[in-house]
């Protein structure tokens, strides 16, 4: 009872936050609001029992990608103000399409699945699927962090070569 | 607290991220939009495991989470050069792909 | 008849050809008299060797006849066309005129056109034409006589626009072509129904003698006509337009515009007479066709009689004679729908011997007096050019049908003939014709050789090269007429029996014409002519002026023709339709389509990223609903 009422509460929360950011023309308000979103899915997945992907849900979502974000809006000097406009026709448009198609498209999952709530997360066997049957992405997620690194560390020398 | 409303929340989400990948004009809101989505289409993974009472989607979870973090990174970077070659981060000017 | 294969027929053929290849391909190299005489040794030729094919054709018995089939041209299924000769009685003889007649006209002209500058041409021209005149004379299926046929107006075309600097003669001979042209969709319609019904018929070779032996075959087909008839009359047509009947003649008159050997040749003794021949190998067919020799012999009455009431009014003297061959050559198919088709081609032989003679003579007078062609503008001339006195007076008494020249014994045989056919009307006419062509050969001799002098220049004598054919053929306009028993029994003939034509009837025709050229000496007299002239003023203006046909084919058929090419077929079809919506607008249409689906590369992310979810979405709906 009091799951469902949380869950609701935070989903609305999240639902209200993402809204937000498709008015929203500041970034760095847009910024916090991606923070909300982040923070309320986390509180969600804690709801569900599943305290460790929400940990990680905090830590690398809401508190390395927004960061990052953030540090790079403030570095780029972006202005403040940009000609925008949400209620021109065509963005309204797009975006009654795009809503349109989406909702039609959810209705046959809905359809699909019937789902029961209980604590599933099995920290044991999850490390043995991780490590037997998925062992190739895992390496490979090691190898895309490795190049992310470089690749981050190049185009920053790049430019400091540039202003130099 | 069901696979409905999970379900819900997830498409909800998701369009709000497109909504924003096709009317905003900063490649920067752009980024955000795709993290966004990532992040929704984590609440379905989850979802999914629980009908299927079985650990597997987690792991997916798992690897997308990491696929996040190393995407936003990238899409920073090259952002960032794009802003140095371009002079500007309106997707409206960022037209060297046009037929003329 | 049988055929007896003889290889000597092809050589008849060779020399023209080889003729005309010499003059034409080393026209530089040669010399003009070197041309012109190569040119005549190649007719001289040909003439041999058509003697030596006659002397053994003569000498093989009656139903035999020489054939050479030299290959095999194309198979159309089970159709199969050779080029096969065939020399019997008929083509035997009218090589034999063909030759002849061309080799004396070839040493007219070596002397007739020397002073002319493109002398070789004119030879190479003349060489093809005799030799395209073989192929059609020689020929043992239609279509190899179709070749000659178009081969002649081809060559007709290009010796009556000779003198090409002038626009006129290159006019007429573009008429003579077109009008030949038109002509010959007869003969290929006839052609094209022999052919099919035939091959329904099992048929599959198109030699004379096949044709000859199952023409029967096609009497029961009927379509709306009956068959034959229409096959007979498809031919006629074609033999109007070659050998100028109505209403396809009108191209005779204007082809007088080329040099006088020319229309001695080809519009006398031989391109004309190919129709009359036609009709005469296609005999048997037009014998059993019905209604097909009665429309012959009106429609042959009917012209020769026009032409006649226009010659007796025409003032040139080319034009009068070509007027008289149109006259003539009605004659000869009056001979041949009588019923004894060999008196048509019997009057075709001596007609080509005198009308060539008179046209050569016309021509030698033409020459005297440098280029003078109206009659009224001569006069006087009998004492100074003497030898071309004599020779037209040889042709002038041939052609009036006076006893012992040769035109008597074939016209009058014509017009005992269309008597015993039962004719009656007909008969009448083609006595009154031969009064007129008395009167108004007469009128031409009259002003040209008679009388007081009207010329400017003084005429001179041709020289010995033109005269020499003159007499030639004055001699066989004399002598050719006492063969006529010969020539029927040659020609398998059946003549019948003269005693039991009246006698008054019989003579009639010569009486006419010697009132006929009473007439002409009497009534062409000054104040005779002015007087009848006031009386009959409506009458002389429409004669005069060739009934206007010429006027009403251009009113009624080349303007309305020109008016639909230029406004219809070049305006709307050709610029609007085809250069402009097909040309233009195929290109235009996909030009403008490109141009739309290309605003679809705008270089914009966020249009693509849209196009990408709505057809993501919709690919996914049509998934899902294909697995539920």
């Amino acid at each position: 009872m009091i799951k469902d009422i949380l869950f609701y509460f935070l989903s609305l929360i999240a639902i209200i936050a993402s809204i937000y950011i498709i008015f929203q023309k500041d970034p760095i308000k847009s910024a916090i609001a991606m923070f909300t979103v982040f923070f309320a899915t986390a509180l969600i997945y804690m709801l569900l029992g599943l305290y460790f992907i929400g940990a990680i849900q905090l830590i690398i979502y809401s508190g390395s990608i927004i960061v990052i974000f953030v540090i790079a809006m403030n570095s780029m000097s972006i202005s403040k103000k940009f000609d925008f406009n949400i209620l021109n026709f065509k963005n309204i448009f797009i975006f009654i399409t795009v809503a349109t198609f989406l909702t039609a498209l959810s209705y046959f999952f809905i359809e699909l699945y019937k789902w029961n709530a209980e604590n599933i997360f099995d920290m044991k066997t999850f490390a043995g699927i991780l490590f037997s049957n998925y062992l190739l992405h895992f390496e490979l997620i090691s190898l895309l962090l490795l190049v992310s690194v470089v690749i981050a560390y190049l185009f920053a020398k790049r430019g400091i070569d540039e202003l130099r | 607290m069901n696979s409905d409303n999970l379900l819900i929340l997830s498409f909800i989400l998701f369009i709000s991220a497109i909504s924003i990948f096709l009317t905003h004009k900063n490649l920067l809101m752009i980024l955000m939009s795709l993290e966004l989505g990532l992040n929704s289409a984590n609440i379905a993974l989850i979802n999914f495991s629980f009908i299927k009472q079985s650990l597997e989607p987690m792991v997916w979870v798992f690897i997308l989470f990491a696929i996040a973090a190393c995407e936003a990174v990238i899409g920073l970077s090259i952002l960032i050069m794009i802003l140095r070659n371009f002079k500007t981060l309106k997707v409206d000017e960022i037209k060297d792909l046009k037929e003329i | 008849m049988n055929a007896q294969d003889y290889i000597l027929i092809k050589w008849i053929l060779i020399p023209p050809l080889v003729g005309f290849s010499l003059n034409l391909l080393f026209k530089k190299f040669i010399s003009e008299k070197i041309s012109a005489f190569t040119a005549s040794f190649a007719i001289l030729l040909s003439f041999m060797f058509s003697l030596i094919s006659f002397y053994k054709l003569i000498s093989l018995p009656e139903t035999i006849y020489l054939k050479e089939v030299l290959y095999k041209w194309f198979l159309v299924g089970p159709v199969n066309v050779e080029i096969a000769f065939r020399f019997d009685n008929l083509s035997s003889i009218m090589a034999l005129m063909v030759c002849g007649v061309s080799f004396l006209i070839h040493l007219y002209s070596i002397g007739y056109m020397s002073k002319d500058r493109d002398i070789k041409r004119f030879f190479s021209y003349m060489n093809l034409f005799v030799f395209f005149m073989l192929v059609l004379v020689l020929s043992d299926n239609p279509i190899l006589m179709f070749v000659g046929w178009e081969g002649v107006g081809f060559c007709s075309y290009l010796l009556i626009g000779f003198w090409y600097e002038n626009i006129e003669n290159s006019i007429a001979g573009k008429k003579a072509f077109i009008t030949n042209r038109i002509g010959d969709t007869g003969f290929i319609l006839g052609l094209l129904l022999l052919i099919s019904y035939l091959n329904m018929n099992n048929i599959f070779l198109f030699d004379f003698e096949t044709i000859k032996n199952n023409i029967s075959l096609l009497l029961p087909y009927n379509l709306g006509f009956p068959l034959l008839s229409v096959i007979s009359l498809s031919f006629f047509f074609a033999a109007t337009g070659k050998s100028a009947q109505f209403p396809l003649y009108v191209w005779l008159p204007d082809a007088m515009a080329g040099p006088t050997p020319v229309s001695a040749l080809i519009h006398a003794a031989t391109m004309v007479t190919a129709g009359v021949y036609m009709l005469c190998r296609f005999y048997y067919m037009f014998a059993i066709s019905p209604y097909a020799l009665d429309i012959v012999l009106y429609i042959a009455t009917f012209t020769s009689l026009l032409s006649a009431i226009i010659a007796t009014m025409q003032n040139d003297i080319k034009k009068i004679l070509a007027y008289s061959t149109i006259s003539q050559i009605g004659y000869m198919f009056m001979g041949v729908a009588s019923g004894v088709y060999q008196t048509g081609f019997f009057h075709l032989i001596t007609h080509a011997f005198f009308k060539a003679l008179l046209f050569l003579s016309a021509g030698s007078v033409i020459h005297a007096l440098s280029g003078e062609q109206n009659i009224f503008n001569m006069g006087g001339l009998k004492n100074k050019i003497k030898y071309t006195f004599l020779a037209m007076l040889i042709g002038y008494m041939a052609i009036s049908a006076i006893p012992p020249f040769a035109g008597y014994f074939s016209k009058d045989l014509i017009i005992e003939e269309i008597y015993n056919s039962g004719h009656f009307y007909i008969w009448l006419t083609s006595v009154f014709i031969a009064a007129l062509t008395a009167y108004y050969m007469t009128r031409l001799f009259k002003f040209t050789f008679l009388g007081k002098s009207n010329y400017k220049k003084e005429p001179h004598e041709s020289s010995s090269i033109m005269l020499i054919p003159l007499f030639i053929l004055a001699f066989f306009s004399i002598v050719s007429g006492f063969y006529v028993d010969k020539f029927m029994h040659f020609t398998l003939a059946e003549i019948h029996e003269s005693s039991a034509i009246p006698f008054m009837v019989k003579h009639l025709p010569l009486f006419i014409s010697l009132i006929g050229i009473l007439a002409g000496f009497y009534l062409t007299n000054e104040n005779i002519s002015a007087y009848l002239e006031k009386i009959f003023k409506p009458f002389c203006l429409l004669i005069r002026n060739k009934f206007y046909l010429d006027e009403i084919y251009q009113f009624s058929i080349i303007n309305p023709l020109r008016w639909v090419s230029n406004n219809v077929l070049f305006n709307a079809i050709d610029r609007i339709l085809i250069d402009r919506a097909m040309v233009e607008g195929s290109g235009s249409v996909l030009y403008r389509i490109g141009s739309f689906i290309r605003k679809s590369q705008n270089g914009n992310l966020q249009f693509y990223a849209f196009v990408f979810v709505i057809s993501f979405t919709l690919t996914l709906m049509y998934l899902m609903a294909v697995i539920l």
